[in-house]
Parts: structure tokens; C-alpha cells; sequence
């Protein structure tokens, strides 16, 4: 008899010794542990565990969508966060802030009814990460390669892959906006590198537009009230129409037809050979891209 | 149940026909939180500055009233199952956690449910008539439930607050024993299963569609004591040993609310750590064993916790701190629970 205690004493010190099989280790072998490193915001720590697992098995969908939110909470991208930045009261003192749209107000936008989408825009990319860090790319790389049809993805997931798509794309946008803005003002021709830091942007902004409206169409109105507060979707609406034709036409094409129409003959006297460079250089740039 | 338990422990026997039992525990009030969102709703900076430091820190508050009313009956002869037991309860349970600031979620729950038990038990004094203490009841319940659950841009809206009933359904068998090998070691066993249906009108969010809503959980605990006797200058009666707990919610001397179950899913086996408890246990017994005092602590599912017992005739006062994990979101998040309990045994 007392060799069955014996025995079982040993056990119960062996379960209450033995490793939890629940949150002794953060293995992120599970979505379990992922999540409470992300709530810990230990996202390093989530990348280094993730990689390796992601490694692994690439086809797991749920590790790359994790890996990529971990991706995301490194490059500093939480986006209740960055909406309570954009509804904040701005401080316009940087170069940027003060180049980009310097009549918006900089006061607290506790309703973004009537408030300027330009505006709202200058707000949003303010308080957004560099699209081509090494970490928000490799975010939009694995949410693109984890659930590649919006289409076929859950709402929730699209409005998340949405947001993320949006932000690169209005980053961008705003930097071609402010090397055009800051060569006519300085009344000079950009240097090929900023042309082919331009061109490049432009692609990839369109690419980015394209994804976002996609996921737009499958995410309700969530995106928009994700990165802004705002449920309206007029940023959508307003590039629709342009990303589409930029699609259909080939951004070359789509490039021509607006310099054929909307610059006037003093400008193509002026910008034209500047203009022919974009163009020659938007051709590489959609080889290289039909290339890959 | 747990009343009789620690009578038994170290008491002659003593007739407990009546039982009254009140606990109440709490970590934070967590629709607290839920309130502080939606008073801001819209206002996006406002509910970042609640949220942000809330994340993975699930909370949970719980009460409840027993009472049990056991008598002998003659529907049959036996031994194990002498008495007739009527009981009722009232528990109350909510709790709620935010979770993944990257793409946050809220979700919380409250319920308040009423009890009914009717079954067979042994009679209250078997342990010190050296036979083992058995009880099988029906249970079946009833009462109102609240949840909410909001994910990404939702948060930023009124979030609506879903309401129902929820029902639950089942039995419960337990078991009590006590054993002494030589003249100063004692080994005492409690076990209990219990397996309960549940079933919610409470509608699922429209971003969470496929919460189950109906299900069965099985609810098993294995609580034992390994005590060896001696004498102190503290008590001339000092036991002191191994407190050992394996089930779910491993924590020992605690009556979980029965909806905790269902707010919680409770699954069959959710790990080896999560179903494992240990620890140290010291009881002073008087020369009568009234009054006695016990003080245990130890690692209970992975968590840090520990209490006293106070034992004074038929009340018992207990107070315990215990770290539980929630299921609630896939991180299996830790509260730490501060629990104080009064039982009358008449």
C-alpha cells in the first residue's frame, strides 16, 4: 500500500513539475503564443520565432499572416494607434509637414465628417512607416503570399492586408507629390536617381492601389476607419477610376494619356525632357516587374 | 461540497444536513473597461488611451450563493447513498480581455445564473464512520447572459452589447475519502466530474459567426492531501505535506462558478501543465481539531497561488489568490484572482 502512494506522489510531482504544455516556453509554435507576444509587443522576439517556423513550412498560412502582424508591430504600424495619431492635433513643423498641403489644420479631428480627404491624407502619411522598410515590406510580402485572393480571404483579413496596402500607397504618393512640388519650386530637374526613386514609387504605388481597392471591395468600409477613424470611403472612390485605367492601359500608356491631356504646352516645353526620362524609365520598370 | 470537504479533513464527525456556502473573487471589473470604450466611442485617441496598456490582460469577477439541504430517504437501502440532497445556487460571472494590438479584439461576457440540484449522497458523517463520502446529483439552470465582441474598426463604433439566456443541463458525481496509515499520516482524496450542456440564445457577433454557442463540457478534478502528523511548539496536532490538484483550473479549495465552463469552453484535457497543481500545505489542529487553521500555497496550473483556511464550529472562512488562464483569445492569457469564501455547515 505504501508503494502505491509511493507511486503516486512521484506522479503528482511529475505533472506539477513537468513543462506546461501552455506558456512555460515562447515557441511561437502555436497562435497562442504569437498573440501574447504581440500583446507583450515583443515583436522581435515573435519575427525571430516566426521565421523559423515560417521557414518550415511556408504553405502555413496562419504563421505567415502572424509573422507578417509581427512584421508590423517592429515597423512601429499598430493601427488603432496611428488612427489616434492622424485624429490627434498635428504638429506641421517638419519639412514634410510643412511641404505637403501647409493649409490643412492641425487642429484634434474628433469627427472626420467635412474634414478635407487631402487633408486627412497629409495626416495619415505623417504617421506612417516607410513603405520599403525592410519590415513593412516583408509585412505586405507575407499578407499578400498568405491570402493572395481578397476574393477568397475573411473580411477581417482583408481590412487588415487593406490598411497596410493603403498606408504604402499614400506614403508614396505623398513622396512623388513632394519631389514634384520641391524640383518646380527649386525650379530644377530631378536627378536621375530621384527619377528612378520616383518611377519606381509610382509602380509600386500602383500595384498597391490596385490591392487595396481589392481588398476595399471585400473589407467593407473598414480600412478607411482602421487607419483614420473615418468610415468613409472616398479616398477609393477618387483613385478607382485611375488605378483602373492605369491597369488596363499599362502605367506607360496611362502616363502618355494624362501628359497628352492635362499639361499644357509651356509645361512640356519646360518638363519634357524630364518627362520622356519617366517615361523611359516607367518601360524598364514594367519590364522588370513582367520579368519577375 | 467543498464544505463538507474540509469538515472532514480533520473533524470528528459532525451532522451536515444544511449547507451555506457565499464566495465572492475578483481581479479587475473588466466591462469597466468595456464601459470606457463605448462612452468614447468614435473618439479614436481616446479609446487607444484605454486600450493600450490592456492588452493580454484578461479579467474576471465571480460571486455565488449555495445552499444544500441533505435527509435520509427510503427509496432504497444503501449505505453510499443514504441521503437525498436538494441544493440550489446562484453564481454571477463576468469577464472579458482585449487582445493583439496589432488588429485588437474585445470580447466580454456576463451572466447570472440560477441552480437547481436534486440527487443522492451519503450521509454527512461516513468519513468518520471510515466509509467514503459519495454524491450524485442532477443539476439544470437557468438565467440571463451578455456578451460582446468587436474586432479592428468595430472598436471604433457602439459596440452592441448582444443579450439572451443561457441554459445549462447535467450531473455530477463526486467522491470524498480519507485515509491513515500508522498513526500519523493521512491521505485524503476528492474527485468530481461533472459533465454540463450548455446552450446560449445569445446571437454570435456578425465578425465572429461561428462561436459555438452549444456544447458539452466535462469538468473533472482530483484533489488530494498527503499529510504526515506531528507535533509543534504551534500545535501539538501539525500536519503539514503535499497538496496536489489535477483537472482543469487547477486550483485547490476553489468552487468555480459552473457557467465558467461555458464562458471559458473548458476543454476535456487542455495540456499536461494546465491540468496540474502542487504544493506545500500546513494545518494546526487543536486537541479537539475545532478550531483549526490551514495555510497552503504552491504552483497551481502553472500559476503561483495560495490561501489560508479558518475553521471556527460550523463557519469556515476562506481566503485564496490564484492565477487562471483564460481561453478566451488564443493566448490563454493569466489573471490573478483574489477570492475570499464563507461556509456554514449545519
Amino acid at each position: 500500500m505504501k508503494f502505491k502512494y509511493g507511486a503516486m506522489v512521484f506522479l503528482l510531482l511529475f505533472v506539477g513539475c513537468a513543462p506546461k504544455s501552455i506558456d512555460s516556453y515562447h515557441t511561437a509554435e502555436n497562435e497562442e503564443e504569437t498573440v501574447r507576444l504581440l500583446n507583450d509587443r515583443e515583436y522581435a522576439k515573435a519575427i525571430w520565432l516566426l521565421e523559423s517556423r515560417h521557414g518550415k513550412i511556408p504553405t502555413d498560412r496562419n504563421v505567415a499572416f502572424l509573422l507578417g502582424q509581427a512584421y508590423l508591430g517592429k515597423a512601429g504600424f499598430e493601427p488603432l494607434l496611428v488612427a489616434a495619431e492622424v485624429s490627434r492635433a498635428q504638429d506641421f513643423s517638419s519639412p514634410d509637414g510643412r511641404d505637403l498641403l501647409p493649409d490643412c489644420p492641425t487642429a484634434a479631428v474628433n469627427s472626420f465628417k467635412g474634414t478635407e480627404p487631402l487633408c486627412l491624407l497629409k495626416r495619415v502619411y505623417l504617421h506612417i512607416p516607410d513603405p520599403d522598410s525592410v519590415e513593412f515590406s516583408r509585412a505586405r510580402q507575407l499578407f499578400r503570399a498568405a491570402y493572395p485572393r481578397a476574393e477568397d480571404s475573411p473580411e477581417w483579413v482583408n481590412v487588415l492586408i487593406g490598411a497596410v496596402e493603403t498606408a504604402s500607397c499614400v506614403r508614396r504618393a505623398g513622396s512623388i507629390y513632394l519631389l514634384a512640388k520641391r524640383s518646380v519650386g527649386a525650379s530644377r530637374n530631378p536627378s536621375d536617381a530621384e527619377l528612378g526613386a520616383l518611377v519606381q514609387n509610382a509602380v509600386k504605388a500602383v500595384d498597391e492601389a490596385s490591392q487595396a481597392l481589392q481588398r476595399a471591395k471585400h473589407g467593407g468600409k473598414g480600412i478607411s476607419q482602421l487607419l483614420t477613424g473615418n468610415r468613409e470611403t472616398v479616398w477609393f472612390e477618387q483613385v478607382k477610376n485611375g488605378v483602373e485605367w492605369a491597369d488596363r492601359l499599362g502605367l506607360g500608356n496611362f502616363f502618355d494619356l494624362l501628359r497628352a491631356n492635362l499639361l499644357n504646352p509651356a509645361d512640356e516645353t519646360r518638363y519634357g525632357e524630364t518627362l520622356d526620362k519617366i517615361r523611359k524609365l516607367l518601360d524598364e520598370q514594367e519590364k522588370l516587374v513582367a520579368g519577375h | 461540497m467543498r464544505t463538507f470537504f474540509l469538515l472532514f479533513l480533520a473533524l470528528p464527525a459532525h451532522a451536515a444536513d444544511f449547507d451555506l456556502g457565499v464566495g465572492y473573487a475578483q481581479s479587475r471589473d473588466f466591462w469597466e473597461t468595456v464601459h470606457d470604450v463605448q462612452d468614447r466611442t468614435g473618439n479614436i485617441s481616446e479609446i487607444q488611451e484605454v486600450m493600450q496598456d490592456r492588452y493580454g490582460r484578461p479579467d474576471v469577477a465571480y460571486s455565488y450563493l449555495d445552499a444544500a439541504y441533505a435527509y435520509p430517504h427510503d427509496w432504497f437501502d444503501s449505505e453510499t447513498f443514504s441521503h437525498a440532497w436538494i441544493g440550489t445556487r446562484a453564481e454571477a460571472l463576468a469577464g472579458g480581455e482585449v487582445s493583439n494590438p496589432i488588429f485588437p479584439e474585445i470580447q466580454a461576457y456576463a451572466n447570472s445564473t440560477g441552480i437547481a440540484s436534486y440527487g443522492v449522497r451519503s450521509r454527512a458523517d461516513a468519513l468518520a464512520h471510515g466509509r467514503s463520502f459519495w454524491s450524485f446529483r442532477l443539476l439544470g439552470g437557468l438565467g440571463p447572459e451578455k456578451r460582446l465582441y468587436a474586432k479592428g474598426p468595430e472598436l471604433i463604433e457602439a459596440i452592441p452589447v448582444r443579450s439572451g439566456t443561457l441554459w445549462l443541463a447535467g450531473g455530477e458525481v463526486s467522491f470524498l475519502d480519507q485515509s491513515e496509515f500508522g498513526d500519523d499520516f493521512w491521505v485524503t482524496s476528492n474527485a468530481l466530474v461533472r459533465p454540463v450542456y450548455f446552450h446560449s440564445s445569445v446571437e454570435p457577433a456578425p465578425s465572429f459567426p461561428d462561436e459555438e454557442r452549444s456544447f458539452w463540457v466535462w469538468r473533472w478534478k482530483m484533489q488530494n492531501e498527503w499529510l504526515k502528523q506531528t507535533e509543534t511548539p504551534l500545535s501539538s496536532r501539525t500536519r503539514f505535506g503535499i497538496l496536489s490538484v489535477v483537472g482543469q483550473t487547477p486550483v485547490p479549495f476553489t468552487s468555480i462558478p459552473v457557467t465558467w465552463d461555458y464562458q471559458q469552453k473548458t476543454q476535456l484535457f487542455p495540456g499536461l501543465g494546465a491540468t496540474g497543481g502542487l504544493g506545500g500545505i500546513l494545518r494546526l489542529l487543536s486537541d479537539r481539531a475545532l478550531p483549526n487553521f490551514a495555510l497552503y500555497a504552491g504552483l497551481f496550473g502553472g500559476g503561483i497561488g495560495g490561501g489560508f483556511d479558518l475553521q471556527l464550529g460550523p463557519v469556515i472562512l476562506n481566503g485564496s489568490t490564484y492565477s487562471l488562464e483564460n481561453s478566451l483569445t488564443a493566448s490563454h492569457d493569466r489573471t490573478r484572482l483574489w477570492q475570499a469564501t464563507l461556509g456554514v455547515s449545519l
